[in-house]
């Protein structure tokens, strides 16, 4: 097993539209930002425009991170050279602590869903991922992370759990993890297993970073929205991480129903607590669940 | 038991099955789409496909509907926010069946969610659902894409020493450099009142037949647009050519030369012109 790394930049936020004007004033605690790769790279083939303007301006005082929806990793079409070349001028241009997207597929047959769709955990996927990723990150001459989404269908086929799934695609692709412990535990009651389980089962040395968010509640199932705070099953979720893996780099998302600003920086500020408390526990007391 | 699905076909199925205009439960129940002219995209569904969903706790149709909502709502908010004044025409119902007839003949094929209107203003010039009672709607179309367009426009390098290499050469001769956020446009009605118009509430007059110059363009990161005259829409789209002055003014008869310096000055001064072109090479004439 490599060991890799990324660096523990603290607690950050998502950039968003509505709070440029706070971001340009200084906040005490948060450091970096991630942003959505895709929103910086304009429209047909124009660059970023306004919202460049406004990262690179970002850049200058925080550390930014570029995340992604769009590389479509698991699609069974030819991986977007189009694309990547995009995002490959985004990271010259920002120079990015890492780049991060999902590990799911967004469209097939040229077509775009624009959402990030589940991959079945079959051997014929890993093989096909694994080859994918390997490509992605030899052309961008650097090692991504990808993220464990969301999901409402699984399927009968799948030869592993997630979790072992997603412990596969990372050492066999040679790449990091971001953890979402909200997209854990709305799985864990979408598709009914245990989240500790989950958690414990991962490779410790490939997590980069974790994601944190809010969900609402569609009939029986639980679906990722990102549109309120994080409730408190993901904080202990959280908790439990910050135990297993020690301090990571964690952002709170929020996209709908964006919040001012204040608010979000108390949900921050609620995360950097957690992971204090939880990674100066006594080195006896983490070892119980190394 | 049929054999599990390999992965192209499982996404081409699922691709289908989410992106069916009729829903969920219609396309699963019928193989092959009541759409005849769409059957090249909708193709055969392998019903089979659905047995390889797990169904604990929830069905599959419920389960699958998460993501046929999500797929529609998620370009629907995306397009009611690029096109705010075509939605409150329309208003909101008749705009969701725009954008739902509009994602038929135009699926997403871009990686970002922000191209996709880029076709709507080609495609409503022919939707006769709207154009019969709202002939002017076409226009407003293109004006709201080409207001994006400007927001999403180039940062070029800004000279900062424009107005000095102007005052030292000869104005009349020079090539100005446009910014690439400047959009110019010609409309068939006047659509100044409705873009004019900030309060949500009122409702959207018919406007008036007549054509009509619009510039729109990004200035102290805002996007702008104006009404422009005859003549200062006609000198700008010939600057725009990479032409001087000189060469704009030809077939323009009676503009009065200070009307020309204060034009150029406040296009200066705005960043609608913002360096200047290199010289052509007469071998290039």
């Amino acid at each position: 097993m490599k060991d890799i790394y990324f660096p523990n930049l603290g607690v950050g936020l998502g950039l968003r539209t509505q709070h440029y004007s706070s971001v340009a004033q200084s906040s005490p605690f948060i450091k970096w930002f991630e942003v959505l790769s895709e929103n910086y790279m304009g429209i047909n083939g124009s660059g970023g425009g306004r919202p460049l303007k406004v990262l690179e301006s970002v850049r200058k005082n925080y550390e930014v991170v570029l995340h992604g929806v769009s590389l479509s990793i698991g699609s069974t079409d030819e991986l977007n050279f189009d694309y990547l070349n995009k995002l490959k001028k985004l990271s010259q241009d920002i120079q990015p602590r890492w780049i991060s997207d999902h590990l799911c597929w967004t469209g097939v047959n040229s077509e775009n869903l624009h959402d990030l769709l589940p991959l079945p955990a079959t051997q014929e996927t890993l093989e096909h991922l694994t080859t994918r990723i390997q490509r992605v990150q030899d052309f961008l001459g650097r090692r991504i992370l990808l993220e464990n989404v969301s999901s409402y269908i699984t399927f009968k086929h799948s030869e592993m759990t997630e979790w072992e799934f997603l412990g596969e695609v990372s050492e066999g692709a040679d790449c990091g993890l971001l953890l979402d412990v909200n997209n854990i535990y709305v799985n864990s009651v979408n598709h009914e297993f245990d989240p500790h389980t989950y958690l414990k089962s991962l490779p410790k040395n490939r997590i980069g970073q974790i994601h944190l968010a809010g969900h609402s509640r569609q009939g029986e199932l639980l679906v990722d929205t990102h549109d309120g705070p994080v409730c408190d099953e993901v904080w202990d979720l959280l908790r439990l991480s910050a135990k297993l893996f020690g301090p990571v780099s964690t952002m709170v998302e929020w996209d709908a129903k964006i919040p001012d600003y204040r608010q979000l920086e108390a949900e921050a500020l609620k995360a950097v607590q957690i992971i204090k408390e939880e990674t100066e526990l006594p080195r006896e007391a983490r070892a119980q669940f190394a | 038991m049929k054999p599990a699905p390999n992965l192209r076909d499982l996404q081409l199925w699922l691709r289908w099955i989410i992106t069916d205009p009729r829903g969920v439960s219609r396309a699963l129940g019928d193989s092959y789409p009541s759409i005849k002219d769409l059957k090249s995209r909708f193709t055969e569904p392998l019903l089979s496909q659905l047995q390889w969903i797990e169904t604990k706790k929830v069905g599959d149709v419920e389960r699958l509907d998460v993501y046929a909502e999500g797929y529609f709502s998620r370009i629907l908010e995306s397009l009611e926010q690029d096109f705010p004044r075509t939605k409150k025409i329309l208003g909101k119902e008749r705009f969701a069946k725009l954008i739902q007839d509009y994602l038929k003949s135009y699926p997403s094929q871009f990686t970002s969610i922000a191209d996709v209107g880029s076709r709507l203003t080609e495609y409503i010039a022919e939707y006769e659902e709207v154009t019969e009672n709202f002939p002017w709607l076409p226009d407003v179309v293109q004006f709201e894409w080409n207001w994006i367009e400007t927001f999403y426009a180039k940062e070029p390098h800004q000279d900062l020493d424009l107005k000095i290499k102007i005052s030292n050469g000869k104005p009349r001769d020079i090539r100005f450099q446009v910014h690439p956020s400047v959009k110019l446009l010609q409309t068939e009605w006047n659509l100044t009142k409705i873009f004019s118009e900030a309060s949500p509430e009122k409702k959207i007059e018919r406007p008036e037949q007549i054509q009509t110059g619009f510039i729109i363009y990004r200035w102290n990161d805002q996007v702008i647009w104006e009404e422009l005259e005859n003549s200062s829409y006609d000198i700008l789209k010939k600057t725009m050519q990479g032409l001087t002055l000189n060469e704009s003014l030809l077939n323009i008869k009676g503009v009065d030369p200070q009307f020309i310096s204060d034009l150029f000055k406040r296009w200066v001064e705005r960043g609608i012109l913002c360096g200047l072109l290199e010289e052509r090479n007469e071998d290039d004439l």
